[in-house]
């Protein structure tokens, strides 16, 4: 859970006296992500298991052999990050479904029961299976209806990453959240041994705050992107060693968008795809990597730069969190004339603000004019009214960092590269040396080098 | 200015009287004594009207009940002391009290002499007559012209009631005009404002100059609409001038409240005629009406068969004896040519047609109950509506997009059209309130004895249709 913004200031206050600034912001993170995934232990075929950060790994149980998986298609609640709640569909209890673990040559088994109210079918997707395993509704096999619990099974010939998501009323049912990622590690080790493997899946929702129920009509305006189901500040930071050799898994299942995205601090190599694997001649070093909808790509790097290092899409709208699209552009105008013109003109909007937490008013930085003036109750605020309903929203832009407000949301997280590491448990912020902080410059640096 | 008038000192009296009772009513709505007591107290004292010393209302007293923001009860004190109209009413009173009088008097007899000089003397006659039928119908002229006396004094009586009531009705829309005057300058000051934002916007490049003028054509409009609401306020302002009969020195008028919002349940249909079928001036008077056409019919045939007209007395001195001889005088008329017929079937058609007429009035008058009452069930429904539905939903409206505001999700334009809107809205309230109190006040009239045509002719029922939204759209 996440400190509100009253809290993080108090806790300044008292913090920075004699923790400084990393232990308090440490503490205030250590809140917000309470529970640490447990160390991993390798296959005997020396494989990682991978790490579904804010998801889960799905349990299997063998009989006779084959891996039996059980997956419940059902209503979900689902907190997308704190104040921030949406009525989706996903996975025995989770959005997204959980990740599918398992390995090349695996006879697999998995029920599929369905608890929703309209039918529905399973895909698993870029997996090479028979044809009635396909999950196709009305081409590879009759709907799952209401109720009912259907049987999939068949062998992993492939390994690599991949996914799985509903095949039937596509664009209602992904929207409002039925998939996971599918991941089949080779049966004997290939290629690099990793000391993290991440798996996000990136997907896009449309619901304004005020709502609880994603839309899936929506075609173009999406205002909510998800990293695992969570927009930042609700996504969880990967933790990893200096040195470390990391492996991430970027699966794509948005509805209208492709995303690049790009990773701060080092330079990785696009090792795979959902198609397999890219021979080593092929990988070219990039800081971007393109996932477009329906795809897979795996990226590797070795994290040999400590620090706090930004993850995200590329798309500035997309690392946005419920960015009202139909605001005026106030970029070169007074802000304030409008707030003013309000308080003239409409009642209302006063009682909102003596309902509105006063002292978080104006405290939040401008968004390129987007934020309204002096008095404005904020993005997210409680704006209690007569006929309110209950708030359901999160800021448009994420949260508090170490130094000042991080103004981004959305599909954005950080890696954080530590020297050393003892658990995998969020360390806090880092804390750079004075000379390798970019800060204010001095009378004496710029007379030094002739800046006017 | 000097008015003189036998009537007005103790019309102001009863003004002031009646008025203490129907003005609780104008803010309460109809009361069961309301309209009653306003007929009855004006059936009491219309008869005495005319013959009531003179008094007079100079200038300095019109300016001093003016200084004080006006009530209706001054309001109907200034009109039946100024009006010219209801001066007319006095005066008419007076002409049908004195026919009376003079239907009650004899006509005087006439003293014929002549003297012929003949040599053997002077032949002397002379001799007294008079009419008889006067004599003899004395009687019945004088009950026709009470009758007849009866039939100015409802329509007078009448006219005091519809004028009470035109003064009410013109309050109400003067009351009303002027919140929906104050309505439409709030109007075009979110309009202006609405315009500047629109002009900043596009200063700073982020907006097209259509979008700006859009914004100016929206508060154009606004001005527009305020315009005409004044011009509505000011009709009516003079409508009650003249009403009250107003000095041309006379200072602007400043009424005292507020259209009143308590509206009460309209009475029952059932109730309201009755109430009207009882105190009905106009059937008063129709069948008053009717009463005089009998009695004229009755004359009528009466002199039809009567042929002495004149008698009297003769003396005449002979010129030879120089005696005196006497003896009475009587006059027959000959009806050979005019046998009576033709008049006296003219009276019966006439009597005829007043009973037709007095019926016609009667269904009338039940007939406006039913829809006075039908339409002031329909205003006070309209009126509860919108006070308590959709006024409400309106306001609800503004503050859920204050909240859309507040959460960044749409600009201030949204919501200050969305204001707008609802001050539109809280227009329609205002005109439906006013309606709903002249409903009110066409159910009272009729209560109190006068049926108005003109208000069972009015068109202005509430209708369904999109109202003018005080920016005319734009944005
Ligand atoms: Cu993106």
């Amino acid at each position: 859970m996440t400190t509100t913004r009253r809290e993080m200031l108090a806790g300044a206050a008292a913090g920075a006296a004699f923790l400084g600034l990393a232990a308090r912001a440490a503490d205030a993170d250590d809140k917000k992500h309470p529970a640490a995934p447990a160390p991993k232990t390798r296959h005997p075929g020396g494989h990682l298991p991978t790490t579904t950060l804010d998801g889960s790994t799905l349990p299997y149980r063998v009989v006779d052999g084959v891996k039996v998986f059980h997956l419940i298609v059902e209503p979900v609640r689902h907190e997308f990050a704190k104040g921030l709640v949406g009525h989706c569909w996903g996975f025995n209890g989770e959005v997204h479904g959980p990740t599918i673990e398992a390995i090349e040559g695996d006879r697999i088994r998995i029920y599929v029961t369905n608890r929703l109210d309209a039918p529905t079918s399973m895909h698993w997707h870029g997996l090479f299976l028979p044809n009635g395993m396909d999950g196709v509704g009305g081409l590879s096999q009759r709907p799952i209806d209401p109720g009912e619990t259907f049987r999939y099974e068949y062998t992993l010939k492939q390994h690599g990453t991949f996914m799985y998501h509903s095949h039937h009323d596509e664009m209602t049912q992904m929207a409002m959240g039925l998939m996971g990622m599918f991941v089949v590690h080779p049966r004997e080790a290939t290629g690099t041994k990793v000391d993290h493997d991440f798996v996000y899946m990136l997907s896009e929702w449309s619901m304004d705050p005020g709502m609880w129920r994603p839309n899936p009509n929506e075609m173009s305006d999406f205002n909510i992107l998800t990293l695992n189901g969570k927009a930042f500040p609700g996504t969880s930071p990967m933790v990893v060693g200096l040195g470390d050799r990391v492996r991430i898994r970027l699966g794509n299942l948005s509805a209208m968008d492709h995303h690049p995205v790009h990773l701060h601090g080092v330079a990785f190599k696009v090792v795979a795809t959902d198609g397999g694997n890219i021979p080593e001649p092929g990988q070219w070093p990039e800081t971007t990597v393109l996932v477009p909808t329906g795809s897979t790509r795996t990226i590797e790097f070795i994290a040999d730069n400590p620090g706090d290092w930004a993850f995200h899409c590329h798309m500035t709208h997309h690392v946005m969190n419920q960015m009202g699209h139909n605001v005026p552009n106030l970029l070169g105008v007074d802000p304030s004339a409008f707030d003013t013109a309000l308080m003239d003109h409409v009642p209302e909007f006063m009682e909102s603000m003596d309902e509105a937490q006063a002292p978080e008013a104006g405290q939040k930085p401008t968004m390129g004019g987007m934020k309204h003036g002096g008095g404005h109750a904020g993005h997210g605020a409680s704006a209690a009214k007569p006929g309110a309903r209950p708030k359901n929203g999160i800021p448009m832009i994420g949260g508090d960092g170490p130094h000042g407000y991080i103004t981004m949301g959305g599909m954005f997280t950080i890696l954080k590269v530590r020297e050393h590491l003892e658990s995998t448990k969020d360390p806090g912020w880092y804390a750079n040396t004075p000379e390798t902080q970019a800060k204010p410059a001095t009378d004496d640096e710029l007379k030094r080098d002739g800046i006017g | 200015m000097l008015i003189h008038h036998r009537g007005a000192r103790l019309v102001a009296f009863l003004a002031l009287s009646l008025l203490l009772a129907s003005c609780q009513a104008a803010r309460r709505g109809p009361r069961p004594d309301d309209a009653a007591s306003i007929r009855h107290k004006l059936a009491q004292r219309v008869p005495r009207l005319a013959e009531d010393p003179a008094p007079a209302i100079v200038a300095h007293q019109v300016n001093d009940l003016l200084s004080a923001p006006l009530g209706e009860a001054t309001a109907l004190r200034l009109a039946l002391a100024l009006n010219p109209d209801v001066r007319e009413g006095y005066a008419r009173l007076g002409v049908a009290r004195h026919e009376l009088m003079q239907a009650g008097l004899l006509s005087n007899p006439t003293l014929h002499a002549n003297a012929k000089l003949f040599s053997a003397g002077p032949e002397i006659e002379f001799g007294l007559t008079k009419p008889l039928l006067d004599l003899l119908f004395v009687r019945h002229r004088t009950s026709i012209a009470a009758a007849e006396r009866q039939v100015v004094e409802a329509d007078v009586t009448a006219n005091l009631v519809e004028l009470l009531f035109a003064i009410r009705r013109r309050m109400i829309q003067i009351q009303a005009a002027r919140a929906v005057v104050a309505l439409q300058e709030s109007g075009v000051d979110a309009a202006d404002t609405t315009s500047d934002l629109f002009a900043k916007l596009q200063e700073a490049g982020n907006i097209l100059d259509q979008a700006r003028t859009s914004g100016a054509i929206a508060a154009s409009r606004a001005q527009l609409t305020l315009s005409a609401a004044k011009a509505t306020e000011a009709e009516h302002r003079e409508s009650l001038r003249r009403l009250l009969g107003l000095p041309a020195t006379a200072p602007p008028i400043v009424l005292a409240e507020e259209l009143p919002t308590g509206l009460p349940k309209p009475p029952d249909a059932g109730v309201v005629g009755r109430d009207a079928q009882r105190s009905s001036l106009d059937h008063a008077m129709m069948r008053a009406a009717a009463l005089a056409a009998q009695r004229g019919r009755t004359l009528a045939g009466m002199r039809k068969q009567t042929w002495l007209r004149e008698g009297g007395a003769v003396g005449k001195r002979e010129g030879e004896s120089g005696a005196w001889g006497f003896g009475p005088e009587i006059g027959i008329e000959i009806p050979i040519f005019d046998t009576g017929s033709a008049e006296f079937g003219r009276a019966s058609a006439a009597y005829r047609r007043a009973c037709a007429m007095a019926e016609a009035t009667r269904l009338d008058v039940l007939s406006a109950a039913r829809r006075f009452s039908a339409r002031a069930g329909v205003a006070h429904e309209r009126e509860r509506h919108m006070r308590e539905e959709y006024l409400p939903l309106r306001k609800r409206f503004v503050a859920d997009l204050v909240g859309r505001y507040n959460d960044m999700q749409i600009g201030a334009f949204a919501v200050l059209e969305a204001k707008i809107m609802e001050l539109g809205a809280q227009r329609e309230y205002v005109e439906t309130l006013r309606d709903a109190w002249l409903a009110y006040a066409d159910i009272n009239e009729l209560r109190a004895g006068h049926l108005n045509r003109d208000r069972l002719e009015a068109t202005d029922l509430p209708e369904e249709s999109d109202h003018p939204t005080l920016t005319g759209g734009g944005h």
